[in-house]
Parts: structure tokens; C-alpha cells; sequence
């Protein structure tokens, strides 16, 4: 089976979005361009769970994963949402392939346990293989000012896996709000995962969360290549 | 966790493919991806792990993957894979071998602190057959290791780290991970689990000590050189973070060596002690004399 290449957009904020279009309807957008987007919201302890209910609503618009957790653990966070967002891409491809067969609705999980086993190993292997383009979104509006070190950490911590996969991976990282417009493109696709945590930038931008129109720009960085025409959207 | 799957002590839960029927004794065990409960069946006491269908399918390779290593496996033996329907909705799950006994920092904490060489002995025996048959362990916390048959081996009781060689390690807990210590990549391979396993053994005698050293592996260099039970094997311990070994065996093997010199040194030492005993106890008689011959 050639799976192709697995496209993830994963998205880091710590709240509401306050301006432009739904982030979930552009999610939805994404995903059907067979580009899955994952959501972390990033807490403090104190915090009230305000707009949270988004971060879920973002992630299942986009079939994507989605975790709300505390800045200390965020490393590993990134690292397995990354991770099982791709064996969740994999499964919904074999489950579209199973519907083409048997011809009506069905998925791995209806299977007899021991031919699950057979499956998870083959997707396992097809996720450590497959080629990986992940965007990295990063909210920097002002509230992420303390959060902003245990990113650049969580970013390494991901480029440590990504350098370890069997598979080509390319990365690129956004920042939203930009100067000039909803987002930023801070580092073009690079299969040099290291340069993620290395230039993350450590200056904020502004108060506003445009998330929509952020996940929205930041997407023409995937369908580019595809010769996509933004109006579209 | 999506869809958890609560059970009480009491509660039955029937496999929808094998029929068998699970009693639900007690929770032994919650992480971030499933739950362990202790149940009764025809088999007798077992673990049951609700898990999501990848985790379970995943974990349950892993399992079998562990029994071809040897005759006695050094995780759980699986038993088998099922699901249990409740209100609609299916939970999978996977039936395992009951290994009781304490969690390495449990066993730890009524034993003297050198010990932890020992455990550290016991880890290089479970790791030692793992690597041969071409996979790691992963994640080396204390709490995936229980002290099994009486005190005599180590034990895995969470497989969701094994890895094949050459992979990025699946899973991984931060304080005993080389990468996270930026002594290396998250590559599988054996001197991986070396290092997790050297960090694993510090931590067991000096956890809020490494805790803060996290990242920096001269920092680790120093609690190894000034820890009274440590010290001996630093040694090998600090080769271990250089990636110096490549066989969980030629760390067995240097371990070995380095602890039965510190056995000689010990032993010399209480030579000296016995003899500086003895002169303190001539000295004080003597004194004792000439203080009477003064007296008088």
C-alpha cells in the first residue's frame, strides 16, 4: 500500500481564539485536504477550563488529536500526540480500504483482536517509514509569555523523536498573531527537525488570537506545493 | 483516555470473543493510555488492561514478541485479547499474567541503598535477552519493573516501550531518557536502555538529586562520585552515559568486577579499623596505669 506522505498541523495555544472566522470550519477544511490537525492547550495550574472546549472542537473538526496539559508536561505531549495522530491517519486510510472491500461500514476496531495484531504491527511499521510533513502553528499572543520556554523545550524534545524516525520528515514553524497579517511563517519546510527549537523566535506578538484565519494561512504552506489557489478557501 | 472503562470490585466484565468471563477484584495499576485491574477467571488471578484497540493490539505484539525471548518471560504472559460491550459502546482489552511484588522503588525503600546495585544487576539480566531478540525497553521508570520471585529477577509489567531496533523509541519518561539529558539521540538501541537504566539507578537512591541535575550529565557525574553507595561503581555508571557499552553483558561484567573490588577495599579497611582499635585500647589501659601510679 503506498500511504504517501502524513500531513499534521499541530496546533499550540492557551485559549480562545477572539477574532476572525471558526478555527474548527477551517480544521474541517484542512482535513478534507487530507491535512490533520492537532490541537494542545497549554494551562497553568489555576487556570479556568474558558475555551478549552475549543482546543477539542479544533482537533475533532480536523481528526486530529487534542490534550489539554500543564507547560511542565508538555515535551512528551507533543511527542505522543505527534505520534498517534500519524497511526490514526494510517488506521483511517486502511478503514476506508476495508469499507472499498467488504462494502459496507466497518473499521479495524469490528475485527477479531488477534487480526488487530496484525494490523498494528503494519502500522507501525508504515508510520516509522512514511514520509512526515508537520507544521508547527504556535500561538504568541501575550498570555503565552511564560509558556514560551516549555515550547522551545517541547520543540527539541520533538526534533529528538523525529531525527530518530526511519522515514523523510520535514518541518516548518508558524507563529500567529504576525506583524502584517494572521500568521507567520517563521521556518520554510526544512528536514532539519533541530532548527525548530533552535530559531523559535522568543519575542511576543500582540494581544489578539486569530486562530482561524492563522490555521487558514498557515495551510497555504501545505497546498502550495499541491498548486492550490488560496480564493478557495 | 477516551471512553474509560470504571470498574468496581465485584463488577463482571465477559469477553464479546472468547465468552470468558473476568471478576473484577481490585485497580492495580492507571497510566495516561489504560487501566489495570486484578481479575478472576477460569485461570485464576490475571491482570486485565483496558486500552484503546491500537494500544491493545500494539501492546499485546509486544507481549508475545517478549515470551519468544526465553522459556520464563521477563514480562507478563499474555493470555489473551478481547472486548467487552457496555451501554453500546466497545471496550478492548487484553488478559495478562499477574506478576506480584514491589515496584523497584518500593523494594528499595526498606533495603540499604547499595541495593540499587543489585537491581541495577537484575535490570542487565532482563535487558540482556530483550536486546538479543532485537528490541528495547524504552521506558525504564522504576514503576515498570517489579521485584519477582521472592527477590530473585526483575520483571516488566508495562510493554508500551519496547521498541525494535533502529526506531524512535515509542514511549519514554523524561528523567530516564538520553535524549532528554542530551546525551544522545532516541534511536533504539541498546545503549539506550543502558543509559535509562544507569539514570534508573541513581534516581532509586537519589531521586530529587537527579531530578534537578535533569540535562546535564556532568551534574550526574558528580552525585555518582560524592554517593557512599555509588561511588565504587561510578566507574562503569559514567561510561554508561558516555554510550561506552554496547551489550547490556560488558556492563554485567564490569559491574561485577568493580563491585567485588569494592568488597576487598571494605574488607581492608576494617583491618585498619581493628588495628587502631587495638591501639586505642593499649593506650587508654596505659593511661589508666600511670594515672593510678600518680595517685599513689
Amino acid at each position: 500500500m503506498n500511504m504517501g506522505t502524513i500531513k499534521q498541523l499541530l496546533l499550540l495555544t492557551d485559549g480562545c481564539s477572539n477574532t476572525g472566522e471558526d478555527p474548527a470550519m477551517i480544521a474541517a477544511f484542512a482535513r478534507r485536504r487530507g491535512i490533520t490537525v492537532n490541537v494542545i492547550g497549554i494551562v497553568e495550574d489555576s487556570e479556568s477550563d474558558s475555551g478549552l472546549g475549543e482546543i477539542e472542537a479544533i482537533a475533532k473538526a480536523g481528526g486530529g488529536e487534542s490534550r489539554i496539559v500543564q507547560a511542565a508536561s508538555l515535551s512528551e505531549t507533543v511527542v505522543n500526540v505527534t505520534r498517534q495522530a500519524m497511526t490514526g491517519t494510517i488506521y483511517n486510510i486502511i478503514n476506508e480500504e476495508l469499507r472499498g472491500i467488504l462494502n459496507k461500514e466497518t473499521n479495524v476496531e469490528l475485527l477479531p483482536p488477534a487480526t488487530r495484531s496484525e494490523i498494528a504491527e503494519k502500522v507501525e511499521d508504515i508510520s516509522e517509514e512514511a514520509a512526515l510533513e508537520l507544521l508547527v502553528l504556535t500561538d504568541m499572543s501575550a498570555s503565552m509569555k511564560m509558556k514560551l520556554p516549555a515550547v522551545k523545550e517541547a520543540l527539541y524534545d520533538l526534533s529528538m523523536t523525529m531525527q530518530s524516525r526511519i522515514g523523510p520528515s520535514s518541518f516548518s514553524l508558524w507563529t500567529f498573531p504576525g506583524k502584517y497579517s494572521a500568521a507567520e511563517e517563521r521556518i520554510g519546510w526544512t528536514t532539519h527537525a533541530n532548527k525548530l527549537a533552535e530559531s523559535f523566535p522568543q519575542l511576543l506578538s500582540g494581544g489578539i488570537t486569530p486562530t482561524g484565519p492563522a490555521i487558514r494561512q498557515a495551510l497555504s504552506s501545505f497546498l502550495e506545493m499541491d498548486e492550490y489557489d488560496e480564493k478557495s478557501i | 483516555m477516551k471512553n474509560r472503562y470504571d470498574a468496581r470490585p465485584g463488577d463482571l466484565i465477559k469477553g464479546k470473543w472468547t465468552g470468558h468471563v473476568w471478576q473484577v477484584e481490585r485497580e492495580i495499576g492507571r497510566g495516561a493510555n489504560g487501566i489495570v485491574y486484578l481479575v478472576n477467571g477460569k485461570v485464576g488471578q490475571a491482570a486485565l488492561k483496558f486500552a484503546d484497540s491500537a494500544s491493545v493490539a500494539s501492546e499485546t505484539n509486544a507481549l508475545t514478541a517478549l515470551e519468544r525471548v526465553r522459556g520464563t518471560s521477563p514480562g507478563p504472559f499474555f493470555i489473551e485479547a478481547d472486548d467487552t460491550e457496555k451501554k453500546g459502546v466497545i471496550y478492548p482489552f487484553y488478559i495478562m499474567e499477574y506478576i506480584n511484588g514491589p515496584m523497584l522503588h518500593t523494594f528499595i525503600k526498606e533495603k540499604t541503598d547499595e541495593w540499587a546495585i543489585i537491581l541495577l544487576i537484575w535490570l542487565l539480566n532482563f535487558l540482556e535477552p530483550l536486546h538479543k531478540s532485537g528490541s528495547v525497553m524504552g521506558d525504564l521508570k522504576p514503576e515498570n519493573f517489579i521485584v519477582a520471585d521472592r527477590g530473585q529477577t526483575v520483571r516488566a509489567v508495562d510493554v508500551g516501550g519496547i521498541t525494535k531496533f533502529g526506531r524512535s523509541v515509542k514511549e519514554y519518561t523524561t528523567l530516564y531518557d538520553r535524549a532528554a539529558w542530551q546525551a544522545g539521540t532516541r534511536k533504539s538501541e541498546p545503549s539506550y536502555d543502558l543509559f535509562g537504566a544507569t539514570v534508573l539507578t541513581i534516581a532509586l537512591v537519589h531521586k530529587q538529586l537527579v531530578q534537578k541535575a535533569l540535562g546535564d550529565t556532568g551534574k550526574l557525574e558528580d552525585i555518582v562520585q560524592s554517593s557512599p553507595a555509588l561511588q565504587l561503581i561510578a566507574p562503569v555508571l559514567i561510561k554508561a552515559f558516555n554510550n561506552e557499552y554496547d551489550s547490556a553483558l560488558s556492563m554485567k561484567k564490569e559491574l561485577l568486577l568493580c563491585f567485588t573490588k569494592k568488597n576487598t577495599m571494605r574488607q581492608s579497611r576494617k583491618q585498619t579499623i581493628s588495628f587502631s582499635k587495638k591501639w586505642m585500647v593499649f593506650a587508654g589501659a596505659f593511661a589508666a596505669i600511670l594515672t593510678l601510679f600518680l595517685l599513689h
